[in-house]
């Protein structure tokens, strides 16, 4: 036969105590902190995925904030590259009304001198930045790409004697890459430097009234439009491709963060239940507690 | 025909006998809440019978008892329960100590905190994303410092933090070793007690040996010992085949400190193409001696220390400073190859400081600290390319390149030692709480054979109670027996 000693009740006691103390203390630490594990030893396993998916969460908005600074910087490009086609558009109507008909020295000069005008503003155009970079120079973003050289000589235009025609690039996702600038030299036929000679070219025949050479302009500015159009058509799908990864990075992040609460969050209702449960095996605990110091013999002797 | 006085002294007897007994009771009423304790229990016979001599017989007129009295005192114990006991304490020693210690080394790391160093790599990484596309802006440049200074930082820290407690580990063996010796040293003199006590005809020395037993038991929880009762009651400890405790002589444990090297090579130029050069670490290894003799150790909580001391070891040289070195060759091998805004090119980002190729000593370079410039962001070497992020790109793009370190990625290198370290807690929690379930158990049965229950003492009281009652009823009719004989006779 078993014996029980007053110590066996005791000691049992005590055991069952604090292992139901331990648990209430873990659901109590869950409800508090939200997490299901503070160490990666209360679950290995699962923390090792969180810790996947924190960083898989962290690059993908890396990736969406590095689509995003491209979008802005080719929005910019783009709204240049469409003020260029306008401006290039306005200088043809000039041309081809100078190449018709009879003008007066006056009239001729006053449109030579709105046609120097434009060229200043297409240099100005050709000088944009985003933030402090120039957007036409390639990759030398610090250096001033046009002047005004007021010469036919398109080498006259460059204000540091080159235009960069290196890529700036922005990844988008692991070893993808997107290049996000157009450089000056793809505008147009030839660069800005060519459209802006071409137009002192222009300048030059209407101050003269040469028609064949203001006709030769002409289409040599319908060249400069063509081209200009398929650079901005480029700026476009470029455009277009990172709108749609910064959708699918946001999409995914959104799917991500639900894995990372499942793995890593705490089911409230599921706990507190736990907990509820967990507080009446402990308060039977205490209840007993309180009855095993028994009533012994001694209470019953004289 | 018995002596006249006879029957008093049958009385006496068994009056001291019943008052002995009730001692035994209110000892054990005494202790019973004393852990160390085993009850005890008096053991009464009868004192030698006398044959009387008759008529027709010298002898043969029948035996008549002589009274009682109290044999030996025995404490209840089973010898077995303990050696189990002694055996699995070894492991609970060994499993607890290295359970609480290795959640130290765990919070050292703290890797699920927004501080740890899982997330400071993935910052690194980041802030050469943003360089590749702000390379020309100073203050961005100097987040990207900042950013690797912290990383740094953190490398310094675990580092030192790990060193720190690979030391206080160190002092805590001591502390056991001398906790062990002075266990040998009482046990060893009680052994000698309860020889000297013992070789008295019928006499135990039964608190003695409780408290001898609770000293072992100690003992068992700290280092892998035999244990061994002779027949002079005197236990003989051995550890691994050597003689800790001989009757009453002990030999001490000794830990002898020495140092070890280990050896390992590191790409010191970070070069891929030149020959690696070895670099040496020192460390203390604790070895035990006793006598002179070299002791191994296998179980118990000094295992336990020594084990963790070596997991230190590993995860110093194996995993971070590894970690160190090949963060450091990458970085540098791709930032060597690029131009800063300068246009120069062939600076190092990280450097060890010292010709110490550790986590400790790892430093951004001081040049690149104190000019953010510096950092070569560019693949072009004309310093008007201010917008080309392209080296910076391919710095940050390390943090996915695969085969940087062993065969795998930095982050999942380091994810990996995360998690083994959490699995390697996870076992020694289980093992040390299966120790501890296993152990309650067999205390618990221990208490049931050896615990003292109040009732059972309070009923024996009763039964010696009555008994010395009933011895003194039996001298007071004698009295009155002899009073009728001496007085009524002299009248």
């Amino acid at each position: 036969m078993t014996r029980i000693t007053n110590n066996i009740i005791i000691n049992d006691f005590m055991k069952n105590y604090r292992e139901s103390s331990r648990r209430l203390n873990k659901y109590m630490n869950q409800l508090s902190n939200g997490a299901k594990f503070s160490q990666i030893s209360d679950n290995a396993i699962d923390a090792a995925k969180s810790l996947k998916l924190e960083t898989t969460i962290k690059f993908n908005n890396q990736y969406a904030d590095n689509a995003e600074t491209g979008i802005r910087w080719l929005a910019i490009t783009d709204q240049a590259l469409d003020d260029v086609v306008k401006t290039l558009r306005r200088i043809r109507d000039i041309a081809v009304k100078g190449a018709n008909g009879t003008w007066t020295n006056n009239e001729r000069a006053k449109m030579q001198e709105e046609v120097e005008q434009i060229k200043k503003h297409l240099i100005e155009i050709g000088n944009s930045k985003y933030g402090d970079r120039y957007i036409f120079n390639g990759t030398k973003t610090k250096i001033k790409p046009y002047k005004d050289g007021n010469t036919i000589n398109p080498a006259d235009y460059l204000d540091s004697g080159t235009i960069s025609q290196a890529q700036i690039k922005r990844e988008i996702f692991e070893g993808s890459i997107v290049e996000i600038n157009i450089s000056g030299k793809d505008v147009g036929n030839g660069g800005f430097s060519q459209i802006f000679a071409d137009l002192k070219e222009l300048s030059n025949s209407l101050a003269t009234g040469d028609i064949p050479g203001i006709n030769n302009s002409i289409s040599k500015i319908d060249q400069h439009i063509e081209k200009t159009l398929a650079a901005r058509a480029r700026v476009g799908a470029r455009q277009q491709r990172l709108e749609l990864v910064k959708t699918r990075l946001e999409t995914q992040e959104v799917e991500y963060s639900k894995i990372l609460s499942n793995t890593k969050d705490v089911d409230i209702p599921e706990t507190i239940m736990k907990l509820k449960n967990e507080e009446n095996v402990y308060r039977a605990a205490l209840a007993v507690g309180a009855r095993i110091i028994m009533p012994s013999l001694i209470n019953f002797l004289k | 025909m018995g002596s006249t006085f006879g029957g008093i002294e049958i009385g006496k007897k068994a009056l001291q006998t019943q008052q002995k007994s009730l001692s035994v009771t209110a000892h054990n009423i005494a202790n019973a809440n004393n852990d160390k304790y085993s009850r005890q229990w008096a053991i009464q016979s009868t004192t030698t019978p006398y044959t009387y001599p008759s008529i027709y017989s010298t002898t043969g007129a029948g035996q008549v008892g002589t009274g009682v009295k109290v044999e030996r005192i025995e404490r209840i114990r089973d010898q077995f329960i303990d050696t189990r006991i002694r055996y699995e304490n070894q492991a609970l020693g060994e499993w607890t100590v290295k359970k609480d210690n290795l959640r130290e080394i765990e919070s050292i790391f703290n890797e699920l905190d927004d501080g740890g160093l899982f997330n400071t790599l993935n910052e690194f990484w980041e802030s050469f994303q943003e360089l590749n596309n702000n390379p020309e802006s100073l203050a961005l440049r100097e987040t990207v410092v900042q950013k690797s200074i912290t990383l740094t930082t953190q490398f310094n820290n675990i580092d030192k933090a790990l060193v720190n407690f690979r030391e206080h580990l160190g002092s805590e063996i001591e502390g056991k070793i001398v906790e062990v010796n002075d266990l040998l040293t009482k046990i060893a003199s009680l052994n000698h007690q309860i020889k000297v006590i013992e070789s008295g005809m019928n006499k135990k020395a039964n608190d003695l040996a409780d408290e001898r037993d609770y000293l072992i038991e100690k003992l068992s929880k700290m280092v892998d010992i035999q244990v061994r009762v002779d027949s002079y009651n005197q236990v003989n400890i051995s550890l691994n085949g050597i003689n800790l405790i001989d009757g009453g002589s002990y030999n001490e444990l000794v830990a002898v400190k020495n140092i070890e090297n280990i050896s390992v090579n590191v790409d010191h130029d970070d070069n891929p193409l030149t020959a690696d050069v070895p670099y040496q670490y020192d460390f203390a290894i604790f070895t035990f001696k006793v006598n002179g003799n070299t002791v191994p150790v296998e179980s118990g909580e000094i295992k336990g220390l020594i084990d963790v001391r070596d997991k230190i070891i590993d995860y110093k040289v194996n995993k971070l400073d590894k970690l160190v070195r090949s963060l450091k060759n990458e970085v540098n091998y791709l930032h060597q190859g690029g131009y800063d805004l300068y246009g120069n090119t062939n600076l190092k980002f990280f450097e060890f400081e010292a010709g110490e190729y550790d986590a400790a000593h790892f430093k951004v370079n001081s040049a690149i600290a104190s000019d953010p410039a510096k950092i070569a962001a560019s693949t072009s070497p004309d310093p008007d390319d201010s917008g080309n992020g392209e080296n910076a790109l391919a710095i940050a793009d390390l943090r996915y390149k695969q085969g940087t370190i062993d065969t795998t990625t930095f982050n999942d290198f380091w994810q990996t030692q995360a998690s083994k370290l959490g699995i390697d807690i996870e076992r020694a929690e289980r093992m040390s709480d299966n120790q501890e379930v296993l152990i309650e158990q067999l205390k618990q049965k221990r208490e049931e054979i050896s615990g003292v229950s109040l009732d059972e003492e309070l009923t024996e009281m009763i039964k010696y109670q009555h008994g010395y009652n009933a011895a003194a009823k039996v001298i007071a009719s004698m009295n009155e027996m002899l009073d009728t004989l001496v007085n009524g006779l002299l009248r």
